[in-house]
């Protein structure tokens, strides 16, 4: 799979779960690329969004949390400040995370990881378009890294739990396909040899 | 199993795949990371030795970039944006207590709004930590309350009626100092009486006495004598020192008597960390006091001995010593005058008559005295002890295993209420007690007591260098009213008498008969930043003399917020308060010599933006002004302002020179000027100070950069103290006593501190040095007799010794015997119903003999609570929130149920004076009944129980009423019948609804952005009560200072009546201060025909040696 069409993946995942659905994801889920990509949701049809809002609140705040400080601390705590595992990685390769935007706690919450990986996904994508073939094989480096080092060590932990305990079709069917794909991606990163 | 999907296939679908991430993650350039402006961006958090560090390296201190902390604390996923801000750290120091801990002042750059105060960690001592009165800065900084413009009383109104008009700076300078020159021009003896600066608690060290001292005013007053006189007189008996400094960290035994120093007492935080330190060491911590304070609390061993009982324990457990022989025999036979006790046989004759000694000592060796000690403290027993102060006799042995096992390393600070509670409570603490701690050869070394002297840097006052004229002469009047003839040995003014004085013509006329010229009245008043009215015992007696235009001619009060004394000023003058005034300030909270610069910080910050002012000698005034705070100035600058445009313009009083730039004549001097003066007079500031303004200026780039570059090499010692804050002269001040001689060997003379406490430094030929060799003491014969200047230590240094006559300790006080106190010159505490009698100065006012009625109580009014001090701290709503309904009555379980008391009962409290037998009146109060308090005793912090007349007050041709102490001071109703005053509560304080004015910028007064949340206020403040109205005025004969404790009857509040009401008869207050005064005190003249003597220490002017001469008939 190209790069480009990663970072549409890795973009999608991300927004389902950073936010709540509004007027843009909406319209994203009516198009064909969801329907492609969540058969279940398109099957089962649209849900009120008052629901979907419940289960995106409840996925992320009430029942689970999306924070992989929390699932890899040995206390279970969110680190918020500037020991977050992720802070390392953002600020060597040259990120830094807007946690207003994301409306997130800390900057390691699986919408903000997912959003890095599209990021990096379109640099890829961007210096493949001109011919920075090095550069873009460095990038895919960092992807792979990332996945290893972050990613794949708590979010299919995550993504099960969510898809147990969903209680619409949309997250149930999300977080089973997120999980999938990281998985995929993965595989398809070691497999190029990235 | 998961079923695979096909990515590929959604992929591959392009429509309706638009990018719809939210944007969480960016990107950032090198060259942007490396900049300064690029928004959302935010400094590293700082590592200190592996650990985050609270505040940023100094370096960046200019410049430091953060999140706001509002984001986080408003729900964190909730908020809509993150907002960087962009700091300017500006130290300066806290001014709520006494303890001068450092603070950093984080100045929005954006909005030049103080947006928190934190410590500063520069500052060795309080290293970057602070209480919650520190924190508290912020929330007194924007109290939507605080007096944005001076305000005078209307013309043709009366003082309290509550009429107020806006007035400009430049009109009261010009009143108030039309007024100060008239009375200056009079020239007479009366005139340099007359115009009196009455301060709270000083917090600076020098400045303000040099104002007075070139006014040639004996007028500056100050509130120790509430505060802490009978402390500081057991340390000059002893020492001839203001007061014991120990090192706590050290130590082995931390003994707090009736001083809370782990959570609350004098220096507390400082200290509390210094014990903690200590106690992570092994240290054993035991507090002596009544109430089971915090300390107490977290103590290895509590004593609650009665009060005014501690001289008991403390002589028993030295009885105890000294018959065992566990004492330093070579400390004290090296360090205390044992031999000036042996050869006054009339003292020792004295003591035997009064039966102390069965006999007098066969010789004069040092083995004699060991004896002479054995007999006089053998009837000491710590079994009596045990029952004079009605604790466990099993404590008090437990104590003396802990003085054993600390020997020379036992720390402890004699203050409050052991001394300030007692008659004679400068025998009860130091007096007694430093007999005992020293007896182990406790005294200047690691972890021991040391004094004060050597630990603090006052040079506020010694600017001269930057004006005209250098140092003003010494002042030739002596002023009764601070210090009256019947105080001799006052250790500072008889202040809070001062009504009582003005108001009492038969005192006066007593003495003017005599040949004093004692006044009658004061032409100017200025309670500079102070509440006397409501602080002082027999507070109506103040409001009545407040409102007589006859006797405080014109009033002022530069006061940064209302109170209940401001109420009935003339002028109220808006002056700033921790991060809004100039102050150097040092206070002997360690082992060190350091000094801290209080500062405006946003003319600091200001001005290191470009800003600057029109006039530099008003730049505070302005640059508060151009920041929004309102017309608020400083006193530094006022006073330098009102002395030479308004008293004296033409220079004709000779006050001008003082005041007028040397650098710019005909102009005043300016804070940097003069502060740069100040600080080159410290050795090693001044080294470090130059280095760092060369390293400044090195590294100028911008304009700004390379204006403040060059303020700083013309004053590098005051660009360092305002960059910093703090600076440590010397560490490790130990041994003060062991500092060799000065002497100047090529000119062949030692220099030594005058016997005259103003005398200043004399020389002699080193020649005329002879060797005492009983004694060691050095001395000098001169044609006013034996000047002792040092001792020769059994090494054989010359070393300066204690600042007493005899340069030893004074186990026995010749100068107190020669003052007519010779049965109380060698440290005693009656044992019997007879010497209680005899010894009455010694005898507590609530010593429990005198509780003959069942409901009859030792009430102790004044410890301290750790978020409150006196009354600076009502315009904070964070320090109201904390301390509501802390000012219960503490009863012990016991007493409350036999007389039928539930916590939460109105309990009326009547206040007796046992030596005039008069009941004052009453208070209610809350009933909180305890097992935290011993039995028999009452405790009652008169920290609380603030009041108002009105919520607000309309200021013609303002936009908005000012609001009155609305955050914690209930509204009362005043009423007067007879020589009968009542307060009673009305309503308690409520909610405010705070909208923004236009005068001073949108974040100007009243601060509506600071202050949003006064609508959800939690607190009324009706739990409280002011007492101190009520309280009788108790002079201790010697010191002067007010016995805090009341004798107090108690019963059940009657219908309607509830807690907050009080009524006072102040007839039978006043005649309780004759009484004390005419029954007990041993008036000058003294030796000499002296007012006072001479060698002892005499704030805050000095004066000339005719002006204690007492040339009565």
């Amino acid at each position: 799979m190209n790069a480009a069409s990663r970072h549409r993946l890795y973009s999608f995942f991300s927004r389902l779960f950073v936010r709540e659905v509004d007027d843009a994801l909406a319209e994203v889920l009516e198009g064909d690329f969801a329907k492609a990509l969540l058969p279940a949701f398109a099957e089962a049809g649209p849900a009120p969004r008052v629901d979907l809002d419940a289960d995106f609140v409840n996925l992320t705040v009430v029942s689970l949390v999306p924070y992989e400080s929390f699932f890899r601390r040995e206390d279970a705590m969110v680190e918020s400040g500037r020991a977050n595992p992720l802070a390392d990685f953002l600020t060597r390769w040259g990120f830094e995370a807007d946690l207003s935007a994301a409306r997130s706690l800390s900057m390691d919450h699986v919408g903000i990881e997912l959003e890095l990986m599209a990021v990096l996904a379109q640099k890829e994508a961007e210096a493949a378009a001109t011919g920075a073939a090095a550069y873009a094989a460095k990038v895919r480096a960092i992807e792979r890294s990332f996945l290893e080092e972050h990613l794949l060590r708590w979010a299919p932990v995550y993504f099960l739990a969510a898809a147990r305990n969903a209680k619409t079709a949309l997250y149930r069917d999300g977080a089973d396909a997120a999980l999938q794909f990281l998985l995929s991606d993965h595989e398809g990163l070691v497999k190029e040899g990235a | 199993m998961l079923k695979r999907r096909d990515f590929l296939k959604a992929a591959a679908v392009t429509t309706g795949a638009a990018a719809v991430t939210v944007g969480a993650v960016r990107s950032f350039t090198p060259e942007a990371r490396a900049g300064e402006a690029l928004p959302g961006r935010w400094d590293t958090a700082p590592v200190v030795d592996g650990n985050f560090s609270s505040y940023p390296p100094f370096e960046k201190w200019n410049g430091w970039r953060e999140l706001d902390g509002d984001d986080w604390k408003r729900g964190g996923v909730l908020r809509h944006e993150v907002k960087v801000r962009d700091y300017a750290l500006v130290p300066t120091v806290c001014n709520n207590c006494e303890a001068v801990c450092g603070l950093t002042a984080w100045v929005d750059k954006e909005t030049m709004v103080v947006r928190k105060f934190m410590g500063n960690p520069l500052h060795t001592g309080s290293l970057g930590r602070n209480c919650a009165k520190g924190y508290a800065v912020q929330s007194q900084m924007y109290d939507p309350d605080r007096i944005p413009f001076p305000l005078k009383r209307a013309p043709g109104s009366k003082r309290g009626d509550g009429k107020w008009v806006r007035t400009t700076w430049d009109e009261a300078l010009a009143t108030i100092g039309a007024k100060m020159r008239a009375t200056l021009e009079q020239g007479d003896e009366l005139s340099k009486k007359t115009i009196m600066h009455h301060v709270g608690r000083p917090n600076e060290s020098g400045f303000t006495p040099r104002v007075w001292a070139s006014l040639g005013q004996d007028c500056q007053n100050s509130h120790t004598n509430i505060c802490s006189t009978n402390a500081r007189l057991s340390s000059v008996l002893w020492l001839n020192d203001d007061r014991s400094a120990p090192d706590w960290e050290n130590a082995r035994l931390l003994f707090l008597q009736s001083s809370h120093a782990a959570d609350a007492g004098h220096y507390f935080q400082q200290s509390a960390g210094q014990i903690a330190r200590a106690r992570q060491k092994g240290a054993k911590l035991v507090v002596m006091d009544p109430r089971l304070s915090n300390s107490a609390g977290i103590a290895d061993l509590w004593i609650p001995a009665w009060p005014g009982t501690e001289a008991a324990i403390y002589l028993a457990l030295a009885a105890r010593l000294l018959e065992e022989k566990r004492y330093d025999r070579e400390f004290i036979r090296e360090w205390w005058n044992w031999q000036e006790l042996l050869d006054d046989k009339a003292e020792l004759e004295l003591l035997k008559s009064r039966g102390l000694l069965a006999e007098l000592p066969k010789g004069d060796t040092f083995e004699d005295f060991e004896k002479l000690l054995v007999e006089l403290y053998g009837g000491y027993t710590l079994q009596w002890a045990a029952e004079e102060a009605r604790v466990p006799l099993a404590k008090l042995e437990k104590l003396y295993e802990y003085v054993l096992y600390a020997g020379d390393r036992i720390a402890s600070f004699f203050w409050r209420a052991g001394g300030s509670g007692n008659r004679g409570g400068w025998m009860g603490t130091g007096r007694a007690g430093i007999f005992l701690l020293s007896l182990t050869g406790n005294f200047g070394g690691v972890g021991a007591l040391g004094v004060e002297e050597g630990r603090v840097i006052a040079v506020a006052g010694k600017g001269g260098a930057s004006t005209q004229a250098a140092t003003p002469p010494k002042v030739n009047a002596w002023n009764e009213l601070s210090y009256p003839p019947e105080w001799p040995l006052a250790t500072y003014e008889v202040s809070f008498l001062l009504p009582h004085l003005l108001s009492d013509t038969e005192w006066q006329e007593k003495w003017r008969k005599k040949g004093l010229t004692v006044p009658s009245r004061l032409s100017v008043w200025i309670p500079r930043q102070y509440n006397p009215m409501w602080i002082n015992p027999d507070g109506f007696r103040w409001m009545e003399v407040l409102k007589d235009e006859t006797k405080l001619e014109l009033t002022f009060n530069p006061s940064p917020t209302w109170s209940e004394t401001n109420w009935f000023m003339d002028y109220i003058l808006p002056v700033g308060m921790s991060g809004e005034r100039h102050d150097q300030h040092s206070e002997p909270t360690n082992t060190e010599a350091w000094l801290a610069f209080r500062q405006p910080v946003l003319r600091v910050a200001l001005e290191k933006s470009g800003w600057e002012p029109k006039d530099p000698a008003r730049a505070t005034l302005e640059a508060h002004v151009k920041a929004g705070l309102g017309e608020v100035w400083e006193e530094n600058e006022l006073w330098v302002n009102l002395l030479f445009h308004h008293v004296d313009p033409d220079g004709k009083l000779g006050i001008r020179p003082y005041w007028e730039s040397r650098q710019h004549p005909g102009k005043p001097v300016t804070i940097a000027e003069y502060y740069d003066a100040a600080f080159a007079t410290l050795p090693g500031l001044k080294a470090a100070a130059g280095e760092y303004a060369k390293h400044k200026s090195a590294e100028a780039k911008t304009d700004v950069e390379k204006k403040l570059a060059a303020l700083g090499e013309r004053f590098p010692c005051y660009a360092y103290m305002r960059d910093h804050g703090a600076w440590t002269e010397k560490r490790d001040v130990y041994q003060v006593h062991k500092e060799e001689l000065h002497v100047d060997e090529a000119r062949g003379v030692v220099k030594v501190k005058a016997p005259q406490w103003f005398g200043g430094a004399v020389e002699y030929p080193t020649k005329d040095v002879k060797t005492d060799p009983r004694t060691n003491q050095l001395y000098v014969d001169t044609k006013e007799g034996r000047h002792v200047i040092g001792v020769k230590t059994r090494e054989g240094e010359q070393v300066t010794g204690f600042a007493t006559p005899s340069r030893k300790m004074e186990f026995y006080a010749r100068w107190f015997k020669d003052w007519g106190w010779a049965e109380y010159a060698v440290p005693v505490y009656p044992r019997t119903k007879e010497q209680r009698a005899s010894m009455v100065h010694l005898v507590s006012q609530v010593h429990h003999s005198y509780m003959t009625e069942p409901n009859a109580f030792a009430l102790n009014p004044i410890f301290r609570l750790s978020y409150n001090v006196h009354t600076r701290s009502v315009n904070s709503k964070w320090l109201m929130e904390i301390s509501q309904n802390h000012n219960p009555l503490w009863i012990n379980e016991v007493d409350a149920a036999r007389l039928g008391f539930k916590r939460g009962d109105p309990v009326k409290v009547r206040v007796v004076d046992t030596l005039s037998t008069l009941e004052s009146g009453y208070f209610i109060a809350m009933c909180v009944p305890t097992q935290g308090i011993a039995p028999g005793t009452l405790a009652c912090s008169h920290h609380a129980g603030r009041w108002r007349v009105v919520e607000q007050v309309e200021v013609p041709g303002f936009e908005k009423p000012l609001g009155v102490m609305g955050l914690g001071a209930p509204t009362a109703a005043l009423k007067e019948s007879g020589t009968t005053r009542r307060l009673g509560y009305v309503r308690g304080v409520e909610k405010l609804h705070v909208t923004p004015t236009k005068e001073f910028g949108d974040k100007g007064w009243p601060f509506a952005e600071f202050n949003q949340d006064l609508d959800n206020l939690s607190w009324d403040g009706l739990s409280g009560v002011w007492q101190n109205a009520v309280h009788h005025p108790h002079p201790d004969p010697v010191s002067g200072m007010h016995c805090w404790h009341q004798k107090v009857l108690l019963e059940k509040a009657g219908p309607g009546e509830k807690v907050g009401d009080l009524q006072v008869d102040i007839q039978a207050t006043f005649k309780t201060y004759q009484v004390w005064r005419d029954q007990l005190t041993r008036p000058a003249p003294g030796p000499g025909g002296l007012r006072r003597p001479e060698h002892l220490k005499r704030p805050w002017v000095p004066i000339t040696r005719d002006a204690y001469k007492m040339n009565v008939t």
